[in-house]
């Protein structure tokens, strides 16, 4: 069975600049973040699959169909790009019920205000778009993107001027959109978020796709990945010293806040093991302990030296 | 209800509101906000429309209020408006660069306006765009450079004079993950190492928590929560801890020890353990029995009320 | 402990910390702060300190408005049988008047975008927050602009003067004869240059895009004398003449230069108070409440 989204030996160059060089991956049920640096070929890899634009090589398939040629993609995409999509004079729920009678929805009006709700836009879709603020904007978009039940979704940068409570409540709306089985595809520099909506990343370094999979995966396939743990508590000193004695642990730092000492250890599994048990030789109470760096944000800022090799 | 909980520094708050009121049209962008700004660093969030940008732009005289009385470094915004405006730097979130002057045109120029002699701005130019990290682009023009070099610049100008304030409008906007590691690890430079006051305002609320001491949150134009980032850690709130094995058996045998310290268990959303409350006690519990059945800690954190609780909270409902 | 050298021996290294610090050091005058704007201000539009594509233009046009009194100059001094004093050769009315088109495509070119481009680039705000009131702004652009204008009025006029006193025989009876003329070239060119600082700058007040400015200043001075000839046409009479932006205050110089030369009549002058200081109250007007940005 075939993939819902598909890239297959992709490259895309414009002039003598390479944006995206074969890069391969298939997408299907859930939400699949994509990360990467500002110029590394996200929004080119983004704007291939929505079909904006040809690839130079390779092919793309959407739904089992090329979506730059193929315009009946469009009933089954839905896509939130970067920059402005709204026009300033029409009132929301009029735009996205235009964009729902364009993809040949039955009933505009019903999956309009169902699609606004959905994005939280429900008492202010009658408003002219122009006197939104920038994050009800960006909701705009997301509702003209959902309201033809597109079973595939492509965002770039979601998220983008919404504030706490908003980022919130959308980051669980996508995980949410993913668990209702659709296949989307989400872009965002704050990894943080990006953990919580999405199972799945790709990682895209220099136009080329260094990494995919569920992110503890990646992080574990990292072989010289120092790993970190801070312990707080009394006497955890001493447990340092212990802990190095022992041969556990490569290095100690104490911790210039205050808060406790903070260790490196080339083999985690064998530290949270032996933890305890010389804790209690030492007579320390632990109060914390915390592995440092195992977030997405230190996995990505890994997997980027790595792959740059010798560069700075 | 507001909760107020603040940091104090020496010298006169960073900004200080005393009911101050500004109505645009039907709109009551600041209704009687009164809040004093003392913290080495402080975070400014809001719903959008609550009134961050209202209140930046009054307190860099952009904007008069209606009524009530804004000083900044203990100076009046309107009427010592010509000291303050030495005294404070400014990063906009929109851009704000003339595409043809490069970066150090830009920062010796407004150096220049902003009452330096020649040599004097030349040289801090020099200086400040070695620390934000503008090497050799920064002699070329504004317009190529790209967001995270723009960024830069715009943070560079608004040191440049040497400020004792900067208000900061979403510093990370459009940086990917290095630009904004960076960008966070200056700030809070500025406010750790070089004592110069930060008013950070931002959407992301790690940015905030990475780098600033208090968060300021704006409801409706008024004041709705004032806290530290960082609570102090109680030594008895609850815990979480996670052991590797099988975590239920560990849980099981760990119930009973603890009962009769009044500690009580239940299973987090995550799988971990948690402990309702916990004391040093209690903790050494768990420790022993750990060494005792040789499982390993895997993790142990005090489960506090995160910061983005609190602040979403404390933000109201807002369309979802 | 520290261990303290011995005397007489130098200490073997020292350490140089050159990291950003605060800085704390004694601030210039704010006129100084001023000045450096308007120095600023004044280079931007001739291109100075940038690419040699952006002082094509603005150096053509100093380059025409000075051809005509550099050849005037020139040609005495060149050709012995020339005897004409320059200023017969061409007056100062007929300079002023020869290089009026220059002027306009000048003003045009340099003049209105001096306060759209900074309203593009979304500058003002920190401007007026962290740098310069809106007065010192709205000051230092008005003294750029007057300062450029008079390069290409007043200069062209004082080469004259100057290259007469160098073709003179006798240069030190000419310069006692003609200094009153000075004066009256100074004034003639504040007339001309006070007139369209302040109605570039109005255009370039309302509204941010450089294209609707420009082209706002060029349908004023473009379309008027049209107008005005029309109507005097057909009232068979001269007061609308009057009117004319291009050419009024030109005129009007010319009279103030040339006693010979009949000047345009009172009404000129109205319409002259009027565009100066009701176009920058306009301007004031527009900066006062704030930035725009």
């Amino acid at each position: 069975m075939s993939a819902v989204v598909e890239l297959t030996g992709v490259s895309k160059w414009f002039g003598d600049t390479v944006a995206l060089s074969d890069v391969s991956f298939a997408l299907g049920a859930g939400v699949t973040g994509l990360l990467g640096h500002n110029g590394a070929g996200k929004s080119t890899a983004l704007s291939l699959l929505a079909g904006f634009s040809r690839p130079s090589q390779g092919s793309v398939r959407v739904l089992g169909v090329d979506p730059h040629t193929d315009a009946g993609v469009n009933r089954g995409l839905g896509v939130v790009s970067d920059g402005e999509g709204t026009w300033a004079h029409a009132s929301a729920r009029s735009q996205v019920e235009f964009l729902a009678r364009q993809r040949g929805v039955r009933d505009p009006r019903g999956a309009a205000r169902q699609a606004l709700a959905r994005v939280g836009l429900a008492e202010a879709a009658d408003r002219r778009v122009g006197g939104y603020s920038k994050g009800m904007r960006q909701r705009v978009k997301l509702a003209q993107a959902l309201v033809h039940d597109p079973q595939v979704l492509l965002l770039d940068e979601p998220l983008n001027g919404l504030d706490p409570a908003q980022r919130r409540a959308d980051v669980d709306l996508v995980a949410a959109l993913g668990a209702e089985g659709r296949t989307v595809l989400v872009s965002s520099h704050v990894l943080a978020e990006v953990e919580r909506m999405a199972d799945r990343v790709l990682v895209v370094v220099n136009g080329r796709l260094v990494a995919e999979g569920e992110p503890a995966g990646i992080r574990d396939l990292l072989v010289d990945r120092p790993r970190t743990l801070r312990l707080d508590g009394t006497r955890v000193a001493e447990l340092a010293g212990l802990l190095l004695a022992e041969g556990l642990v490569v290095a100690v730092r104490t911790d210039p806040d205050g808060r406790g000492v903070v260790v490196e250890t080339p083999r985690a599994a064998g530290l949270a093991d032996a933890v305890p048990a010389l804790a209690r030789r030492a007579g320390a109470t632990l109060r914390r302990v915390e592995p440092v760096g195992e977030d997405l944000e230190s996995t990505f800022a890994h997997l980027v030296r790595a792959a740059r090799g010798a560069g700075r | 209800m507001c909760v107020r909980v603040s940091i104090e520094t020496a010298g006169p708050p960073g900004l200080e509101c005393v009911q101050v009121s500004k109505t645009f049209g039907s709109v009551r962008a600041l209704d009687r906000l009164s809040v004093a700004f003392t913290a080495p660093a402080t975070g400014l969030l809001g719903a959008n429309g609550a009134g961050k940008s209202t209140l930046l732009r009054t307190a860099l005289g952009l904007s008069r209020p209606d009524s009530g009385q804004l000083r900044v470094l203990g100076l009046d915004a309107v009427a010592q408006r010509r000291e303050v405006r030495r005294r404070v730097g400014y990063m906009p979130e929109h851009p704000c660069l003339p595409a043809d002057l490069s970066a150090q045109d830009v920062c010796v120029q407004l150096a220049r306006m902003r009452g330096l002699g020649r040599r004097d701005a030349v040289r801090r130019t020099s200086e400040v765009l070695f620390a934000v990290g503008l090497e050799e682009e920064r002699r070329r023009p504004v317009g190529s450079y790209s967001l995270g070099m723009q960024q830069r610049t715009k943070l560079a100008q608004a040191l440049v004079h040497g400020p004792d304030l900067v208000l900061l409008d979403e510093p990370t906007s459009g940086l990917d993950p290095a630009g904004r590691e960076e960008m966070l690890t200056i700030v809070r430079r500025l406010s750790a190492d070089l004592g110069i006051r930060v008013i950070a305002s931002s959407h992301v609320l790690e940015d905030i928590e990475r780098t600033c001491d208090e968060v300021v949150v704006l409801r409706a134009g008024t004041l709705a929560a004032q806290r530290p980032v960082l609570v102090e850690q109680q030594l008895t709130g609850p815990v979480d801890v996670l052991v590797s094995g099988d975590v239920g058996e560990f849980a099981r045998a760990l119930e009973p020890l603890l009962a009769p310290l009044g500690v009580r268990l239940a299973p987090t959303a995550s799988g971990d353990i948690g402990l309702d409350r916990s004391s040093d006690a209690a903790l050494d519990v768990v420790r022993d029995l750990a060494a005792e059945r040789g499982v390993g800690l895997l993790h142990l954190v005090p489960a506090a009320r995160g910061l983005e609780d609190v602040v979403v909270d404390a933000m109201g409902v807002h369309g979802g | 402990m520290a261990e303290q050298p011995q005397a007489g021996t130098a200490p073997r290294a020292v350490l140089h910390d050159i990291r950003y610090s605060r800085w704390s050091g004694s601030l210039r005058p704010r006129s100084s702060a001023v000045a450096s704007f308007v120095a600023s201000s004044v280079r931007r539009p001739l291109g100075l300190r940038r690419s040699a594509g952006s002082k094509v233009w603005p150096f053509l046009l100093l380059a025409v408005a000075y051809l005509p009194s550099l050849a005037v100059v020139a040609v005495p001094l060149l050709v012995p049988q020339v005897t004409l004093q320059p200023t017969q050769l061409i007056s100062y009315a007929t300079l002023l008047a020869t290089n009026s088109v220059v002027l306009l495509a000048f003003v045009a070119t340099a003049i209105p975008s001096m306060l759209t481009r900074d309203r593009r680039d979304r500058v003002l705000s920190l401007y007026f927050a962290t740098a310069v009131s809106w007065v010192e702004y709205l000051v230092g652009t008005a003294l750029a602009a007057l300062s450029l204008l008079a390069i290409i009025v007043l200069g062209p006029l004082l080469v004259l003067f100057v290259g007469s006193i160098a073709t003179a025989d006798d240069p030190g009876r000419w310069v006692a004869d003609n200094i009153g003329d000075l004066p009256r070239i100074v004034l003639a060119a504040a007339v001309v240059v006070l007139f369209h600082t302040v109605l570039g700058l109005l255009v370039g007040s309302l509204t941010s895009r450089r294209v609707f400015a420009v082209g706002g200043y060029l349908a004023v001075v473009l379309v008027a004398p049209v107008v005005t000839v029309l109507l005097s046409t057909v009232l068979s009479d001269d007061w609308p003449l009057a009117l004319d932006p291009a050419s009024g205050p030109v005129r009007l110089a010319g009279s103030i230069v040339d006693r010979a030369v009949s000047g345009p009549g009172a009404l000129a002058w109205v319409v002259w108070t009027v565009v100066v200081v009701g176009g920058s109250a306009v301007v004031a007007a527009r900066y006062s409440r704030g930035s725009d940005a």
